[in-house]
């Protein structure tokens, strides 16, 4: 039996079918390779959610050595951990270069005769009070990747609760997860 | 006044025969320190002096053995009674006694006059609602006639029927009245610890402004609220009004359910001195048609077709009324929530999706079929492939096709909530699993522990199953879905069988560490690495100890012993076998030791890893001359379809993965709780209400509670009812594999015994080999290796006869069962769903089993063999 329906390629006749086709297609798998870059690119917040599955379980466990009138101790799950040395170095760099660069623009700026900001001294307000931000930052950068992991108070403070630590991933394994976990027995509890 | 009739509630132990069951649990409540209402009660002594004073025996009698009363005649009925107990004389100390006690209290405020029945508020029947409650109540003589009107409310009609219907013994029944002070409340209401008709992680709440009995009497409709237990996060149902104390009133709520360790219904108010608890009792809709059962068989709704398969490898043979009690209702509300979570709460209200018959677990397959009917792009035939591996003809009603119902925003809609439902479910597991380790890693020891916080131990370890029933639901429903996606995407590029296989090979290796079965075939094998291989005395004694090696492994000194605690504490850590606080692996090692003798006669299969399907695929699709067209022809840039390919792939392995972690989860926790179940059996044991230890899988969950904490125990004429129901239920043999309502009608419709035998293909390849048939996995230590285990079902116990045989034929199963994923991860040809194979075949019988075309050829029998077909 002959199939009489219409090929849309074969009796395409304006020429038209298979170029829209092919557009859409790509314009589709261009946006699709465009989200797989992005997506690649945005941080997972992997090791975050795996800190609040951690500290979950611990209040799971905790709530169920509760009822049988023990206490339970272990790590806090939701800890920060110093970032490898390199990366506060790379830290300072990268800040001092983008300080300068602000300062650099905004003298520029401040002195082009021929621009729209002549004179202007809030250009050069800008470029120095981002430049000394960045300053700062450098400076404490460069502190960290100095005293890298010794016992500074001060330093070891900043780096557990602000983004100068990374997040500590926890342990992966529920056996070792069990294995940090303390049960102490309550006194009276029996 | 010293009172003969009556007590105050002043937590002092008061007797459920004496006061009732609800000023029994109002007791406890204040014996625990929970805010409760000044409170006394005019005992059930009262009542049935009162009775003999008024010479209403005979009618009661007259009432206990008549008719209840047609429909018309309930108002009449009610009435009659009502007038007997009004005019009856009380005698004078009695009188005294409560005009006494009423005054007292009056002296303060109003009060409220509540009956409480000596057979009300159990686990198993609450009597919700059955009995009269008065409310303001300001002279003497209104209590008495609202004290006398209580009594009589113990043989209205209503109640009556109630009881028969519960199978409740109506002789020495009494009723004894609370008298309490009403609270001043700004709001009152209900609130259930667990949200009958929704979640189990949720509670419900209904509150009204003032008291609480216009909520009762429905004059006015409550502000509902929904709290998630976890977080106490609060969501409004309704009209939303701002309760400050909602969050408090949650926490109380759990505090009184962790101490009664059961879902309480509990009735308060906020007054201008805090809140206050006016009655708790344990909920007992949450598990609606438990009190339908016999003790082993659930009712039957005759149209509704139920199977066996998918859950009898959970529950499997026949489930005692203890694991009945507490697996059953975490099942149903794990369907349940996932109905709810996906927006389909309405679907099989009033009929049970979990039942059981000939003591057997069963799923309601009517109600799995319509649920995946109403999601726009699912179909009851998809309900049938994933639990019986092939769809079923109807007679009655078409099947729908896949396509299902609803246009683009519905299916969107549903998409979205799918979406939502599977989002967390991959971290629900994770946390799921290190929870459980945490949890096995505890060392208490029950025996110190007194009644009530073994029984809070217990509930916060059956909350986090609860937990893992959901999730595993969910997984499993999500994995289904995906694989089923993945199925019928590559066959419609390849070819529908193409489809089948495919699906099997890029999901099977990704399992491998994650199933049940392997993680304990793993651990075991690296244990066997440290200890054994090296040490040949150590493998003739797995070898020559048959099942029970440890004698002679203990006689080889510390490298035996090393050896043996090392098994022991694994085995400890793997839980309970195949039912959540079912048999432990270390109650019985037959199991255990087969596996490592497997490993000691070199006879070890480590799971395959499946190789580079997806990129054997990939290549296999390139290479086709079409799909090179099309994607020119469709401008794709990066092809489309192998990226769709993949996320299918990832989607499918990820939700069979978060299924079998959660089961195993699930199992290790049951180890836990059956450490439980054995303490209290020790404690009945020693107090005298039983005779063995294993009596307790004869009691239900509730029955074990109340007796562990005090109550009276079961009759012995009852638990020797049980035990002879059970044995029948054993002797019954399995179920069909679909059956409509009473599975009794029904017999095997189709008998198999010929030179060919056909199922469904659940693992490719094609082995010879000579059959073992094998009753139970005790039997399993009579397998060789390289032979055909020939069985009715499989569950993850079996897991170490898997490393042994040649090949797998199983009279039941389906694609995503737990002997199909093992097979195919050990690379064994299977065949499932082989009618009557363990009847027809014998062990010693000479087969082949082809896993790819799903037959099983018997090779010696003659060809021209008859095919029986009985039609029972």
């Amino acid at each position: 039996m002959i199939d009489r329906r219409p090929d849309p390629v074969r009796d395409d006749g304006l020429h038209v079918f298979v170029p829209a086709l092919m557009g859409v297609g790509m314009i589709v798998s261009g946006i699709l390779v465009l989200a797989d870059c992005v997506q690649t690119l945005l941080p997972t917040g992997r090791v975050r959610r795996r800190q609040q599955v951690s500290n979950g379980a611990k209040g799971v466990v905790t709530s169920i050595a509760e009822a049988a009138g023990h206490d339970l101790v272990g790590p806090d799950f939701q800890q920060r951990e110093w970032r490898p040395r390199w990366a506060y170095f790379l830290g300072v760099f990268v800040f001092s270069l983008l300080g300068g660069a602000a300062l650099t623009a905004g003298l520029l700026a401040f002195n082009d005769d021929a621009g729209l900001l002549y004179r202007n001294p809030w250009m050069v307000g800008l470029g120095v009070g981002t430049a000394s931000v960045m300053g700062i930052v450098s400076v404490q950068l460069l502190f960290f990747g100095i005293v890298h992991r010794r016992s500074f108070r001060a330093a070891r403070v900043l780096v557990e609760t602000t983004w100068f630590g990374r997040l500590k991933p926890p342990p992966s394994d529920p056996a070792e997860f069990a294995g940090a976990l303390r049960l102490l027995h309550r006194e009276g509890a029996t | 006044m010293d009172y003969q009739f009556a007590q105050f509630l002043e937590g002092n132990g008061s007797v459920g025969t004496d006061v009732g069951g609800k000023a029994s649990s109002l007791d406890r409540l204040v014996a625990d320190g929970f805010p409760v209402p000044r409170a006394a009660v005019i005992t059930s002594r009262a009542y049935l002096s009162f009775v003999a004073e008024a010479g209403l025996e005979p009618f009661l009698k007259e009432l206990q053995h008549g008719p209840l009363p047609a429909a018309d005649q309930i108002a009449a009925e009610n009435s009659r009674v009502e007038a007997e107990f009004l005019r009856g004389p009380l005698s004078q100390s009695l009188e005294d006694e409560i005009v006494s006690l009423v005054a007292e209290f009056l002296a303060e405020a109003p009060i409220a006059v509540r009956s409480s029945a000596t057979a009300e508020d159990t686990v198993s029947a609450s009597f919700a609602g059955q009995y009269e409650t008065f409310l303001g109540i300001k002279t003497r003589d209104e209590a008495l006639k609202a004290i006398r009107r209580c009594w009589a409310s113990l043989w209205s009609p209503q109640v009556r029927s109630y009881r028969r219907r519960e199978g409740i013994d109506e002789t020495d029944l009494a009723m004894a009245v609370i008298i309490q002070s009403m609270a001043d409340a700004t709001w009152a209401g209900v609130m259930f610890t667990r949200d009958p008709q929704g979640s189990a992680l949720d509670m419900k709440v209904e509150a009204v402004p003032g008291l609480g009995d216009d909520l009762v009497s429905g004059r006015v409709t409550p502000h509902g609220f929904v709290i998630d237990r976890r977080t106490l996060s609060i969501r409004a149902r309704g009209e939303r009004a701002k309760l400050e104390f909602l969050e408090d009133l949650a926490r109380l709520g759990l505090r009184i359910e962790h101490r009664a360790a059961a879902p309480q219904d509990i009735e308060w108010a906020m007054t201008r001195h805090g809140l206050r608890v006016l009655q708790a009792r344990p909920i007992t809709v949450s598990r609606p048609l438990a009190v339908h059962d016999d003790g082993f068989d659930t009712r039957a709704a005759p149209d509704d077709e139920y199977t066996p398969r998918g859950v009898a490898e959970m529950l499997p043979g026949v489930v005692s009324p203890l694991l009945w009690s507490i697996n059953a209702p975490m099942l149903e509300d794990a369907f349940r929530s996932l109905f709810a979570a996906i927006g389909l709460s309405e679907i099989g209200q009033g009929r049970r999706i979990v039942g059981r018959f000939r003591g057997r677990a069963t799923l309601n397959l009517s109600v799995l079929r319509e649920a995946a009917s109403s999601i726009p792009g699912g179909s009851g035939a998809e309900v049938e492939r994933q639990y019986l591996g092939r769809v079923l003809e109807h007679d009655d009603e078409p099947v729908e096709a896949s396509g299902g119902t609803g246009g683009l925003v519905a299916r969107a809609r549903a998409g979205f909530r799918n979406w939502r439902a599977n989002r967390v479910l991959a971290d629900e597991v994770e946390l799921i699993k290190h929870a459980v380790q945490g949890v096995a890693h505890l060392d208490i020891d029950l025996s110190q522990l007194p009644a009530q916080r073994l029984l809070r131990y217990r509930s916060r370890v059956r909350d986090l199953a609860w937990r893992i029933y959901a999730t595993e639901v969910a997984a499993s429903s999500a994995a289904a879905a995906s694989y089923r996606a993945l199925e019928v995407q590559v066959g419609r590029w390849l070819g529908e069988d193409a489809g089948v296989e495919w699906a099997q090979r890029l999901t099977s290796g990704a399992l491998a560490e994650a199933s049940v079965g392997a993680g304990r075939v793993n651990l075991l094998r690296g244990i066997y690495q440290r200890h054994v291989a090296n040490t040949p005395t150590l493998q003739a004694a797995l070898v020559r100890g048959g099942s029970a090696p440890r004698d002679r492994i203990e006689a080889l000194g510390s490298a035996g012993i090393a050896f043996l605690d090392e098994v022991d504490h694994c085995v400890r850590a793997f839980g309970a076998q195949a039912v959540y606080a079912g048999r432990t692996w270390n109650e019985d090692m037959v199991g255990v030791w087969s596996q490592l003798s497997a490993f000691a006669k070199n006879v070890d299969r480590a799971a395959e890893d499946g190789g580079d399907a997806l990129g054997e695929l990939v290549g296999l699709l390139k290479r086709s001359k079409r799909w090179r067209f099309m994607r020119i022809i469709t401008g794709q840039l990066v092809d489309m379809r192998l990226r769709m390919l993949r996320r299918m792939v990832d989607e499918a392995t990820l939700y069979l993965r978060c299924r079998e972690e959660s089961k195993s989860s699930l199992l290790v926790l049951g180890g836990a709780e059956r450490k439980v179940i054995f303490e209290m059996a020790d404690r009945l044991l020693a107090s005298g209400h039983i005779n063995y230890a294993s009596d307790v899988e004869l009691f239900s969950d509730g029955e074990l509670e109340q007796m562990v904490q005090g109550a009276e125990p079961v009759f012995s004429q009852e638990l020797e009812r049980r035990r002879r129901a059970f044995n029948r239920a054993r002797d019954a043999g399995p179920l069909p594999e679909v059956f409509k309502g009473d599975p009794s009608a029904v017999g095997r419709v189709h008998v198999q015994s010929g030179p060919v035998m056909q199922g469904w293909a659940a693992s490719p390849g094609v082995v010879r080999g000579r059959a073992r048939v094998l009753g139970s996995l005790e039997a399993g230590i009579e397998l060789e290796p390289g032979e055909i285990i020939v069985a009715h079902s499989t569950d993850p116990s079996w897991t170490p006869l898997f490393l042994v045989a040649g090949g797998i034929v199983l009279e039941e199963g389906g694609p995503l069962s737990h002997a199909a994923i093992v097979a195919r991860e050990f690379g064994l040809p299977a065949v499932l769903n082989v009618a009557n194979a363990v009847e027809a075949i014998e062990s010693g019988e000479d087969l082949v089993v082809d896993g790819t075309a799903g037959e099983v050829r018997r090779i010696g029998l003659p060809d021209d063999a008859n095919e029986e077909v009985a039609d029972d």
